[in-house]
């Protein structure tokens, strides 16, 4: 099932960059501070590295189905349930085809609905409140909690609880609430991280 | 045991959502403070090779006083460098102060040579030995570019800046 979740971001990752990441897309980037030639040696470093990124993406979804197994699993130990890892570990796998979707979404609106005119413009999250304000307004602090209220990030809390009362017995209600409490305290946690290091490693 | 490993769990998420926010909080405090104060060209110095103490807003304000902050092995600083040294005749009629955490004055002093910033009608090449940028500037990223003039600051660059954009910012 990791295979199937990476071969589909794999996928999307590779018509995002061959449909959006073209060499004009960079030359209106960086266009206003780097000279032609800066941005070819720049096209050229991507270009060779492009691969690179491929690899790194399973590499990159792993650590998140693992730290959401761990959490859960602290959270039902506490609670007295037993259940092994691997059945946690298979409902955070089946919860992460939340963020296949919202990846998914995010491609198809960018091919019919939204213009791509720089890099930026890749950077958006489908149904997210950030969406919804000025980001130029935003400051840096705030973009990333402010594009992680969105609709999936709800829906995979959701289908959490949903999986969970799958494996456990009790109610969708209950199994919620040790989502939230688990899985929403650690997020919090990690949120509070990312902003820590924003303010102090950002320029 | 599990009741007492809970309390322990909450304590530790609460210990960090705290310790988090207030040092986040207080980082952010500092840097909206150095921003605001960055916006005007600040009374601080900085050293000549020659250990001559140079007051930044003792330049001549009505020219344009660009700051770099550089490091000599940076390559993008060489390519800024570079960039300046060609356009030596355009920048005639501007402060151009370069600043350089680096410690070795025969390396800092290669650098202006071999990149002809010497040729420069108003420039000045300092030690930041005390790594006071920071403070005053808030980013200690090389290179970073200020721009002000009349002590105001017109525009400010991170990263490897063409010189066609320093230009056009200084002619307006």
């Amino acid at each position: 099932m990791f295979a199937v979740i990476s071969g589909i971001y794999l996928l999307i990752a590779f018509a995002l960059n061959y449909l959006f990441v073209t060499d004009s897309l960079y030359y209106q980037s960086f266009g206003q501070q780097l000279t032609i030639e800066q941005i070819n040696k720049l096209l050229i470093f991507f270009k060779k590295w492009r691969w690179f990124s491929y690899i790194l993406l399973p590499f990159g979804i792993l650590p998140r189905i693992i730290y959401t197994t761990v959490i859960l699993y602290i959270s039902v130990f506490l609670s007295n349930i037993k259940i092994g890892l691997r059945k946690l570990f298979k409902v955070a796998l089946l919860a992460d085809f939340v963020y296949v979707l919202a990846a998914l979404i995010k491609l198809i609106i960018l091919i019919f609905f939204k213009e791509v005119n720089t890099l930026t413009d890749l950077q958006f999250q489908p149904l997210s409140l950030i969406e919804l304000l000025n980001k130029n307004a935003i400051d840096p602090l705030f973009v990333y909690p402010l594009s992680l209220l969105n609709a999936f990030e709800l829906l995979y809390w959701l289908a959490l609880a949903w999986l969970l009362t799958g494996i456990v017995n009790q109610s969708f209600g209950k199994s919620l609430k040790m989502v939230a409490s688990s899985y929403g305290a650690g997020l919090l946690l990690w949120v509070l991280f990312v902003m820590f290091l924003t303010v102090n490693l950002g320029s | 045991m599990k009741k007492v490993l809970r309390y322990l769990i909450v304590i530790v998420v609460l210990g960090g959502v705290l310790f988090l926010t207030s040092r986040t909080w207080k980082s952010y405090q500092t840097k909206k403070e150095i921003e605001r104060r960055v916006q005007t060209l600040q009374h601080c110095s900085f050293q000549t090779t020659t250990g001559k103490e140079i007051y930044l807003d003792e330049f001549d304000p009505s020219q344009p006083t660009i700051i770099i902050y550089f490091h000599p092995e940076c390559e993008h600083c060489q390519y800024e460098a570079r960039e300046i040294g060609f356009h030596a005749d355009e920048l005639s009629r501007t402060n151009l102060v370069m600043i350089t955490p680096d410690d070795s004055i025969q390396r800092i002093e290669k650098f202006a040579r071999v990149n002809h910033l010497w040729e420069l009608n108003n420039f000045e090449l300092l030690k930041d030995s005390k790594y006071a940028f920071k403070k005053y500037f808030g980013t200690a990223k090389v290179p970073s570019i200020f721009i002000y003039k009349n002590h105001h600051l017109l525009k400010r660059y991170s990263g490897e800046t063409k010189i066609e954009a320093i230009l056009s910012i200084i002619n307006n």
